[in-house]
């Protein structure tokens, strides 16, 4: 993405309906309804303003964008389905830049949610794709906490880390969570208590798995001239790439590795400049890898990040990321772009990181065979109105 | 049944699953190779999973087939890194991992 034309697209708005364990009677489309009405508030939009809608949903079916745009009252002149995963938030919101700058749409919502009962959860996990259909669901191995498993392996053996270090993480998030009143899972976790959590596949423990929850997540971005907020957020620049290595690697490094060098010389700050930094954590190992890809360990030295993160020198997943907060199904792509826009925007409360100005975001996901196909990476600044 | 693995008659790149263009260059024409035996990289023990038909634990192994790509098994028993397995498909199509001995 050109530097230069991206500040014509401000994000105004980044919201969380508070996710739940157990799902409640809110239906998907109740749900991400929910996220779009919180959205607009904070923005100080009303509907007939939006222009666009973005979607991105796993239990949505058979609805899609176009029918909670009309169900949402809107004729959109920019409308999109999204389908990656984790990564989603970033790839919509790559779209949706161009679409504003371009004057294809003014004021778009990208909303993205799943509700999960059990039965939804496992019909997502067979048959995620067809090589899971095909390859994968006849192995009865439920889920991808398996080949999670065995990439940690693969990654702790390449790094000599333990599950001391991966636990390390895990602890940290969930004292960030502590201080968030959304998430999930708050209560302070020690490494005594990670580490004697029951297995769910060799190295992988429960602390390890991502808690499955409902929820939803939201997020307005509008051409700059048009924002009814004093502190926006805009895109210092924004990579893609999918397939990297077309799973013929070993899955502990991620695209982003590849995107990396983009990244910062199109934000024109580096990985030391961060105040914010939400990586997508489905599993303690691919936080890590890709704080590593994204150069936050320039000298190799994975353990000594992550005693950074432990002692909030670098905040990372200040939410509690989604090992805390839980995973929404594809608002779990959202979940760290809205909790950098809270820190960006000054809203964090008493997880707030002091004077947030710089972030960086990643998306990760979309598991084919062995491990995601999908790796993107957003980087964020705040812009108050009348010093931009 | 055999594990059938995928090799691009132009540059001789292996992939499993089938693809339809080899993402090595681009070439479209495949040919089957058999891929009998591979290396064990690295194994887990699945204890928990969602929506389990039964409650006991699942063996499953990343395999370094010798035709060259890594297939994700199933194992009957446990094994190191490192053994030699042979491969094979069932009627249910689990590629199985059998340890040689």
């Amino acid at each position: 993405m050109k530097l230069g034309k991206c500040d014509e697209a401000l994000l105004t708005a980044g919201v969380e309906i508070p996710y739940r364990r157990q799902a409640t009677s809110d239906s998907t489309v109740h749900l991400l309804a929910r996220a779009f009405a919180a959205a607009l508030d904070e923005s100080g939009f009303s509907a007939k303003d939006v222009d666009g809608l973005g979607v991105a949903s796993f239990t949505l079916a058979p609805d899609h964008a176009i029918d909670l745009a009309w169900r949402l009252g809107l004729s959109p002149r920019w409308c999109m389905d999204d389908c990656h995963g984790g990564a989603s938030a970033i790839n919509m919101l790559q779209h949706a830049i161009r679409a504003i700058q371009y004057g294809d749409a003014n004021v778009i919502a990208l909303v993205s949610g799943d509700r999960f009962e059990p039965v939804d959860f496992k019909q997502l996990v067979d048959h995620y794709n067809l090589t899971t259909r095909n390859w994968l669901r006849p192995l009865d191995l439920g889920g991808p906490n398996g080949l999670f498993a065995m990439l940690t392996q693969r990654h702790a053996t390449h790094h000599n880390l333990t599950r001391r270090d991966y636990g390390a993480l895990c602890v940290a998030q969930r004292a960030w969570a502590g201080l968030n009143p959304s998430a999930v899972y708050r209560t302070p976790l020690t490494i005594d208590e990670y580490l004697e959590a029951p297995m769910v596949a060799d190295p992988l423990g429960r602390f390890d798995c991502v808690p499955v929850v409902s929820g939803a997540n939201a997020v307005i971005i509008a051409r700059a001239d048009l924002v009814r907020r004093n502190v926006n957020v805009r895109v210092r620049s924004l990579q893609c790439r999918y397939n990297g290595d077309h799973q013929t690697g070993d899955g502990t490094r991620t695209s982003l590795a590849e995107i990396a060098d983009d990244l910062w010389q199109q934000a024109g700050v580096k990985p030391d400049d961060m105040d914010v930094v939400s990586v997508y954590d489905d599993y303690p190992v691919m936080a890590i890898a890709q704080l590593d890809d994204l150069g936050f360990a320039p000298d190799g030295d994975l353990r000594a990040m992550i005693a950074r993160i432990a002692s909030r020198a670098l905040p990372v997943n200040t939410s509690g990321g989604q090992l805390s907060a839980g995973q929404a199904g594809a608002a779990g792509g959202m979940h760290g772009l809205v909790e950098a826009l809270t820190q960006l925007r000054g809203r964090a409360g008493e997880r707030q990181v002091p004077d947030a100005r710089l972030a960086v975001v990643s998306g990760y996901g979309m598991v084919e065979y062995r491990y995601g196909m999908c790796a993107n990476a957003v980087v964020l600044e705040t812009v108050e109105r009348g010093v931009q | 049944m055999t594990l059938k693995v995928f090799q691009c008659k132009q540059c001789g790149a292996t992939v499993f699953p089938a693809r339809y263009l080899c993402s090595e260059c681009g070439g479209g024409d495949w040919c089957e190779r058999v891929a009998e035996r591979g290396t064990v990289s690295e194994w887990t023990s699945v204890h928990r999973r969602v929506g389990a038909q039964d409650g006991g634990d699942v063996l499953l192994a990343s395999v370094k087939t010798d035709a060259g790509p890594i297939v994700i098994a199933r194992l009957d028993r446990v094994v190191q890194a490192g053994d030699e397995v042979s491969l094979a498909i069932d009627e249910q199509n689990r590629v199985l991992a059998q340890p040689i001995v």
